[in-house]
């Protein structure tokens, strides 16, 4: 056999390289792209209407989001079923409900355990996920282009996002299962981008009267602080999906009185919460709520009850409950 | 027009009434004009979402008609709810659970802060007999058919998982309690081992 021509060696070093070096590529374009998706919806001033599907359960909402010197404030409110509405004014939360079940929670966004980073700041979703451009679209009378995540493995959802072509606002995105049917989807139906919003429209409509008041406070506790914690987490699963991190650790009470130690894991687009309750417990049976897309897991681990919920499969919360231990 | 008219609106686009009610919900539809305009703007709605497009008018013009022709929300006035005590702390409606999250997460990781965890824990790359268990699919009970007390407690915590994970605007802070739609009732013995006897 003739000795090989050195430039085949040479064509298929470049081919090799071209094709390593493509998907990369585009991903971090991928990742410019979800940052500015997530810069356009904090940063920019609008008011639509969203369409959500879940479940063939159909929820119609308005948006008005508005963005000064002040800080984000933003009004939501249903215009089908039970009258719902959320208010946010800078770090304070407050949603109300009406009908039947009228309730008032309070609650300050301080007590968002992550910080707010562009996601392309981020390694993690490149290790978990597969995401590409997947062509162009129009939403809403905008273009927009559509961009594919696809998880690698079984223990996360995909998602589809349609980002406007000139600010990269999010118009529709869809949450896919491993076979990439649509979980929920959500989407904008009408939406004015960059427009001046009064205080009149952030005012809310609804007047719930005698309505039970819930509160959701949470200490504020500032980075370094936080970082600190992550390092004083009593439990850790001792092994977790590829890409999942801990992201935060913090304690509360819940509704029976029970002290609890909350993680927040984070793969950079899903996130699951794991809650350990502090004193015995008499071992509860083991279950798996299913609430849409979002799974709980209840069950007991050394004599602890451990809930774990997420907007992941049942997979990963019934995986890192049993992976659960306390940590050496 | 009731709640419970709209359930059944929304189970009958889904298919799941029986006969007999979906033809006495079909018998209604044709004498009552409110059930008959929701019917065909729910059916706008859904064509929206699935993408139907018809020749002539746009998609977006179709939806926002239907949604202005969407009565405003009214406001009942009722004295004396004394359904829920507020607990001290987070107290979340036992009723009440956290459905309509319509979050999307662009939920961000924080990283670095110059260190890495000493004890980051490890990661999972290939399947290993440990996950075998979790290869069955679960089956996840009805959310309607646990104690009071459970729906509580599980409710403060998808609302506070959702408040830790849901950082940044639209969509993504919006844990909008609402009248819960769970899965189908079913038992979950599924399970494959104690996550304590190890």
């Amino acid at each position: 056999m003739p000795p090989t021509p050195r430039w085949v060696f040479a064509v298929a070093g470049w081919l090799l390289f071209a094709l390593a070096a493509t998907p990369a590529a585009a991903a971090e374009e991928v990742g410019d792209w979800l940052d500015r998706m997530a810069r356009a919806i904090d940063g920019l001033n609008y008011r639509g209407t969203v369409v959500h599907m879940r479940d063939g359960h159909v929820d119609t909402l308005r948006i008005i989001h508005r963005v000064d010197e002040r800080g984000i404030r933003e009004r939501i409110y249903s215009i089908d079923g039970q009258p719902r509405e959320v208010l946010r004014d800078g770090n304070h939360v407050r949603t109300l409900l009406d009908g039947d079940q009228a309730l008032v929670i309070q609650g300050g966004i301080g007590a968002r355990l992550l910080p707010n980073r562009p996601v392309s700041q981020l390694s993690s979703p490149v290790v978990a996920y597969r995401m590409r451009f997947a062509g162009s679209d129009r939403v809403a009378g905008m273009r927009a282009r559509v961009i594919e995540i696809r998880p690698r493995d079984q223990f996360r959802y995909g998602h589809r996002f349609w980002l406007e072509e000139s600010t990269g606002m999010l118009l529709r995105s869809a949450l896919l299962d491993r076979n990439g049917r649509a979980l929920q989807k959500m989407t904008f139906v009408d939406i004015e981008l960059g427009v001046p919003i009064s205080d009149r429209e952030l005012a809310p409509d609804l007047a719930v009267r005698d309505a039970a008041e819930a509160h959701m406070d949470e200490e504020d506790i500032s980075p370094p602080a936080a970082a600190a914690r992550l390092r004083r987490a009593t439990w850790t699963p001792a092994r977790l999906p590829d890409g999942f991190r801990l992201a935060s650790v913090g304690r509360g009470v819940n509704p029976d009185g029970r002290a609890f130690e909350h993680m927040l894991f984070s793969d950079g687009l899903a996130s699951f919460s794991v809650y350990v309750e502090e004193g015995g417990h008499a071992g509860a049976s083991e279950r798996i709520e299913a609430i849409g897309p979002v799974h709980v897991y209840t069950g007991t681990v050394e004599n602890h009850r451990v809930t774990v919920v997420g907007e992941v499969p049942s997979e990963t919360v019934a995986l890192v409950a049993q992976e659960l231990e306390r940590r050496r | 027009m009731t709640e419970s008219k709209r359930e059944q609106l929304s189970s009958l686009m889904d298919g799941e009434l029986d006969r007999g009610a979906r033809e006495f919900l079909v018998r209604r539809l044709a004498g009552d004009r409110e059930l008959k305009s929701r019917w065909s703007r729910y059916h706008t709605i859904r064509a929206c979402l699935q993408r139907e497009s018809s020749p002539g008018q746009s998609l977006s013009d179709r939806v926002a008609a239907a949604l202005v022709e969407e009565p405003a929300v009214e406001v009942e006035q009722r004295a004396g709810v004394g359904w829920l005590k507020p607990l001290g702390g987070v107290a979340i409606a036992a009723s009440v659970a956290v459905a309509a999250l319509v979050a999307i997460n662009t939920s961000l990781l924080e990283q670095g802060h110059g260190e890495r965890l000493v004890d980051e824990p490890g990661f999972v790359s290939q399947p290993t007999a440990l996950d075998l268990p979790f290869t069955q699919p679960l089956v996840p009970v009805s959310y309607s058919e646990i104690s009071p007390a459970d729906r509580q407690r599980i409710s403060t915590y998808v609302l506070r998982h959702n408040q830790a994970a849901g950082g940044s605007g639209v969509v993504s802070y919006v844990p909008i309690v609402a009248g819960a739609r769970m899965a189908a009732p079913s038992e979950s013995n599924a399970m494959g081992s104690e996550p304590g006897e190890r």
